[in-house]
């Protein structure tokens, strides 16, 4: 009897320290995701040949090139596509999920008589915990909130220096 | 006296080189900045694959590509085959770079599909190119590595079909075919992309949100900008006035033991889902129109059916167009039912909305009493605008929340994505009142619409002509007017001709032109509520915002909106 509740506290204490690894380093690898995701996105605007015109939309508040669907809108403008397109090949690198990703500008560049001016990102991701114990984990985050026990979740932001 | 002879050489000599430092002052900027034109090339590529935009042809892909290059001001002539184009082509090897420092954008790439038929692709930056997928009939932007098959596929993503690895050439156009005959390779409008604290920038783009500023540098901006502070600033006058007169009434009417009427008004500003109801509303109201005119409807009805069917099936023209004017239908009929019932296609329908909403469509069919001709103009009011109405009824119904001198906390303007409320902004019964006051002057609009205002002023001056003129016209008597007619019939008999006279041509004349021409105008502002209805906007007549641009910021980083629940 002794042996047998030994073997479970060693069993349910060594399952506990690997869940707990898990949540450490899941939340370290959905930092670093939605670093790179915010980073790679941010990078595409700044070289995309439309950035212009989106730093002029949302310069005027009229999109931040989120996405509560699947799939782009009609209207979405051009080099939010070129944004979802680098943090989405970012995330899954990654292993992570894109939550949301809002473009905004730089207030830097807000001030009369400026143009299009530099880019703001702002990435929400998250990653899959795969924690030991068995639970209820579903594949894929349910939706913008997902179940934080299962996932780690991390923001992160980018602009164009200088 | 006599001029000397050179006078004339010297005046000649300094009118040529006034000319022509005028010539080199005035002349045409050279064409250097070749980068724009690679870049507009390229994003003229781009557009049909985020658009979605179906291309005709044989050879689709070499009309994007050539099209493109067109309209950045390539000299396209002669690019139409492999022969002129295969000959700016070179195979990348591992010891041979392809394009000196690399593709980049506009440059393009040809390789062979399994059909052995040379395939045109154009880069749209330096790993990425826009191709044409056959199987699914669309342009595709891919990945270089994808294309060279220098690396596996994720499972899931699939490539152009391709003949082998090795037929991928890459290829750029001669510098003498780009506009001014200059090809500037220098993308370095990169710049340098830095990580920042998160925490920062979604409060700078919460202020930026709050803030849009238009990007428009143009002359007027600035006097524009002064008659709007200008507007702002006695809209901010109204709103304080109004503000105070509420505040003063509310605590009227708390001290005099009114919290049943708060209470009241608090149940008009519960808000419930209505997604389901609208739909179940809009079938209903199908059906009754499809009773009434069976042959209108059920033809509008056939073509909001057939109209999707036929854009699914891809139907040229017939297809495009059905699937708008049945978009078109769809919007109109839930116009028509959010506008008679007040409730909407969204998932916070306002009960003071349904109520008021309700009351205006009584108003507007039963025209009660008739008591006075005013009525009329009344109900005009009230019918053309229930909406305008409705949304003045939320934030009537808001007002309970003074009933608390201080409400729980309010989840902030920043709630970023999950994270916890990065800023919580507590808000008392003032502040609500505050919020809800600053919306009045937008509510004022909305009921008396600077478009409109000449349409109203017709009407209502159509109207209250009518009023007091219909009568002496020997039409309906008016209540009210025995004083008028009493007065009419004192007058000598030929001032009492004039007065008729004048009475009877308004009515058969001004009164029918003037409300004619208000009607007309109205229907135009109809028409463009329709039309941004239609076209899935919000249109400005029919929301309340109860924050300056809601719906710009995802769902995760947009503020709640202020109910009329605490």
């Amino acid at each position: 009897m002794l042996l047998v509740a030994a073997s479970a506290a060693v069993l349910i204490a060594g399952v506990a320290a690997g869940d707990v690894a898990a949540v450490v380093a899941s939340g370290h690898r959905a930092q670093l995701a939605a670093d790179a995701v915010a980073h790679a996105a941010a990078g595409a605007l700044a070289a995309d040949p439309d950035r212009a015109g989106l730093s002029i939309e949302v310069q005027a508040g009229r999109t931040v090139c989120s996405r509560t669907g699947p799939g782009a809108s009609g209207d979405e403008p051009v080099a939010c596509a070129a944004a979802w397109a680098a943090a989405g090949q970012a995330s899954t690198a990654s292993g992570a999920v894109i939550l949301d990703l809002a473009v905004g500008p730089d207030l830097r560049d807000m001030r009369p008589g400026s143009g299009p001016g530099r880019l703001t990102v702002l990435a929400h991701v998250a990653v899959a915990r795969r924690l030991i114990a068995p639970g209820r984990c579903r594949p894929t985050p349910p939706g913008p909130r997902p179940d934080r026990l299962c996932w780690a979740e991390a923001w992160s932001g980018a602009q164009e220096a200088g | 006296m006599r001029r000397p002879g050179w006078l004339p050489l010297v005046a000649a000599v300094l009118v040529a080189l006034a000319a022509a430092a005028t010539m080199v002052a005035l002349r045409a900027e050279p064409a250097v900045a070749m980068t724009q034109a690679r870049l507009s090339a390229a994003g003229r590529a781009l557009r049909p694959v985020v658009h979605g935009d179906r291309l005709a042809g044989a050879r689709p892909d070499w009309a994007l590509v050539i099209d493109a290059w067109r309209r950045a001001g390539v000299d396209v002539d002669g690019l139409d085959g492999f022969a002129t184009l295969g000959r700016y082509c070179v195979l990348e090897s591992g010891d041979r770079p392809g394009l000196a420092g690399g593709p980049a954008p506009a440059d393009y790439a040809m390789y062979q599909d399994q059909a052995g038929d040379w395939r045109l692709g154009m880069f749209v930056s330096s790993s990425e190119v826009v191709v044409w997928d056959e199987a699914r009939q669309r342009a595709v932007r891919v990945e270089r590595p994808a294309l060279d098959g220098s690396v596996p596929l994720p499972p899931g993503d699939a490539a152009p079909v391709r003949r082998g690895a090795h037929e991928l050439l890459l290829c750029r156009l001669p510098s003498w075919r780009w506009p001014g005959r200059v090809d500037d390779l220098d993308t370095a409008a990169v710049g340098r992309v830095a990580l920042v604290d998160p925490a920062t920038v979604a409060e700078r783009l919460r202020w930026a949100v709050r803030h849009p500023r238009d990007a428009d540098t143009s002359w007027w901006h600035a006097p524009v900008t002064m008659v709007g502070f200008a507007l702002a600033a006695a809209s901010e006058l109204v709103s304080g006035a109004i503000d105070g007169l509420l505040h003063l009434g509310i605590d009227a009417v708390r001290a005099a033991g009114g919290g049943a009427v708060l209470a009241a008004v608090a149940l008009l500003g519960r808000r419930f889902d209505g997604h389901v109801l609208h739909l179940v509303l809009r079938g209903v109201l199908i059906a009754g129109a499809l009773v009434v005119e069976p042959w209108l409807v059920g033809a509008l009805l056939a073509v909001g059916v057939g109209g999707p069917l036929l854009g699914r099936a891809d139907v040229p023209v017939l297809g495009v167009i059905g699937d708008r004017v049945s978009a078109l239908l769809v919007a109109s009929a839930s116009f028509i039912t959010g506008l008679l019932t007040g409730v909407d296609d969204r998932g916070d329908v306002c009960a003071g909305s349904v109520v008021f909403a309700l009351l205006a469509d009584t108003v507007l069919w039963a025209k009660p009493l008739r008591l006075l001709r005013f009525a009329g103009t009344l109900s005009d009011v009230v019918s053309m605008r229930p909406r305008a109405v409705a949304a003045a009824a939320r934030m009537v119904a808001r007002l309970p929340l003074l009933a608390g001198r201080r409400l729980p906390a309010l989840p902030g303007a920043v709630t970023v994505a999950g994270k916890a409320a990065a800023v919580r902004e507590p808000l008392d019964g003032i502040g609500v009142l505050s919020a809800g006051a600053g919306h009045t002057p937008d509510l004022l609009s909305l009921l008396w619409r600077p478009s409109s205002l000449r349409s109203d002023l017709a009407g209502h001056t159509a109207a209250l002509l009518d009023f007091a003129t219909r009568d002496l016209a020997g039409g309906d008597p008016s209540w009210g007017l025995r004083h008028l007619r009493d007065a009419v019939d004192s007058l000598q008999p030929e001032q009492q001709q004039r007065v008729l006279a004048v009475a009877r041509r308004a009515q058969g004349t001004w009164v029918p032109r003037a409300l004619r021409a208000a009607e007309l105008s109205r229907l135009h502002s109809g028409a463009r509520v329709l039309a941004n209805a239609a076209a899935g906007r919000a249109p400005a007549g029919l929301a309340m915002p109860s924050m300056p641009h809601p719906g710009t910021l995802p769902p995760g980083l947009a503020p709640p909106p202020l109910t009329g629940e605490p």
